[in-house]
């Protein structure tokens, strides 16, 4: 298993993972479900005059993201407080606004005010509601660890996917045959072949694997079938989106740590049971 | 209503981005097409959510509920 790195950004990862399909689906999955991430999981209202129920209103504060802090912070469950929660386990986000301008304010993701300054929403822009004059909003909220195949507000990441590597094969004998220029290569729709003046066999630019979606117009409209478009089984380009609540290299270190561990115990159950083989 | 925090899709943020592209789009008049590359926005999930939100709440807001 190795892993080439395409494309790195603060928000975007793009790499190409050398491995089987199960292992690649399998850590696709891990990383979108099992990295734990933190998420306003209670709310205590105290007052709220603005136009949305209390209900929505505490939906829309779920779904903010938050910076996460893995090394600090524990499961509630796991938590030495036993669930009660305590410092160790959930951070307090406190909103305490009254609208005395005489204008409309937009309260925003700015205005929650963590008892911990590590722990803050990703943007201070996020609006949350609206509020007329006179009116007030105060509310309590805990951010909890969680993970995402409990409910969706948990998710690390904006989205995690992968696709098949490229291998596109030119057989330079059936092109001969043609005379014309190359009308294939001209449908392919992100322009991956070079252009060329003269009557030839077309050529692809040297990075089309990056872009290639195997989409087969190529080889379709071929009229001697000279193009093949096929793919490696096991090579894979993953392209991950982050949402910035974690740096991506700590995503990816985590996603790996929960494989090992799960492999570890399927191990350690699998030696349990006692199978005859026969 | 107001523009939802996460896309319902894919669950990226986009709720903080309503704005810009609101101020891009109707008052400097860029190309939509322009004001996504500029947020950062790829996918079509991501641009329906942008591109068909009404804000309801500035209706609403003209009936106050505490007079």
């Amino acid at each position: 298993m190795s892993i080439e790195i395409i494309e790195k950004d603060d928000r975007l990862y793009r790499f190409v993972l050398s491995t089987s399909i199960e292992m690649a689906n399998a850590f696709r999955r891990i990383i979108l479900i099992e990295v734990p991430v933190m998420a306003i999981d209670e709310v205590i209202m105290l007052r709220n005059d603005s136009p949305l129920y209390d209900e929505i209103l505490t939906h829309r504060l779920a779904m903010i993201p938050i910076i996460t802090d893995l090394k600090n912070y524990n499961f509630q469950q796991e938590c030495s407080c036993g669930g009660a929660g305590c410092s160790l386990c959930s951070v307090t986000l406190t909103c305490d606004i009254k609208n005395d301008t005489g204008e409309i304010i937009l309260v925003t993701s700015g205005d929650l005010i963590s008892n911990d300054p590590k722990i803050v929403p990703v943007s201070p822009n996020i609006p949350i509601v609206k509020l007329e004059h006179g009116s007030s909003l105060t509310f309590e909220a805990f951010a909890l660890l969680g993970r995402a195949k409990d409910h969706a507000k948990f998710q690390s990441v904006a989205a995690i996917g992968y696709k098949f590597y490229p291998k596109i094969k030119i057989d330079e004998n059936k092109c001969k045959k043609c005379v014309q220029k190359c009308i294939a290569s001209q449908y392919c729709p992100k322009n991956l072949f070079k252009v060329g003046t003269e009557v030839s066999s077309p050529k692809l630019i040297p990075d089309f694997w990056k872009y290639c979606d195997l989409c087969e117009s190529c080889s379709r409209e071929c009229p001697e079938g000279a193009i093949n478009v096929e793919y490696d089984d096991n090579k894979f380009i993953f392209s991950i989106e982050s949402d910035g609540v974690l740096p991506l290299d700590t995503i990816m270190k985590k996603g790996w740590e929960i494989f090992k561990e799960k492999i570890d115990d399927f191990k350690d159950q699998l030696e349990k049971l006692e199978i005859e083989i026969i | 209503m107001i523009i939802p925090i996460r896309c319902f899709s894919c669950g990226k943020l986009i709720g903080d981005l309503y704005e810009p592209y609101i101020e891009m789009t109707v008052k400097k008049g860029i190309p939509s097409e322009d004001a996504f590359k500029k947020l950062n926005i790829t996918r079509f999930c991501c641009k329906r959510m942008i591109v068909s939100h009404i804000n309801l709440i500035d209706e609403i807001l003209n009936f106050p509920r505490l007079q």
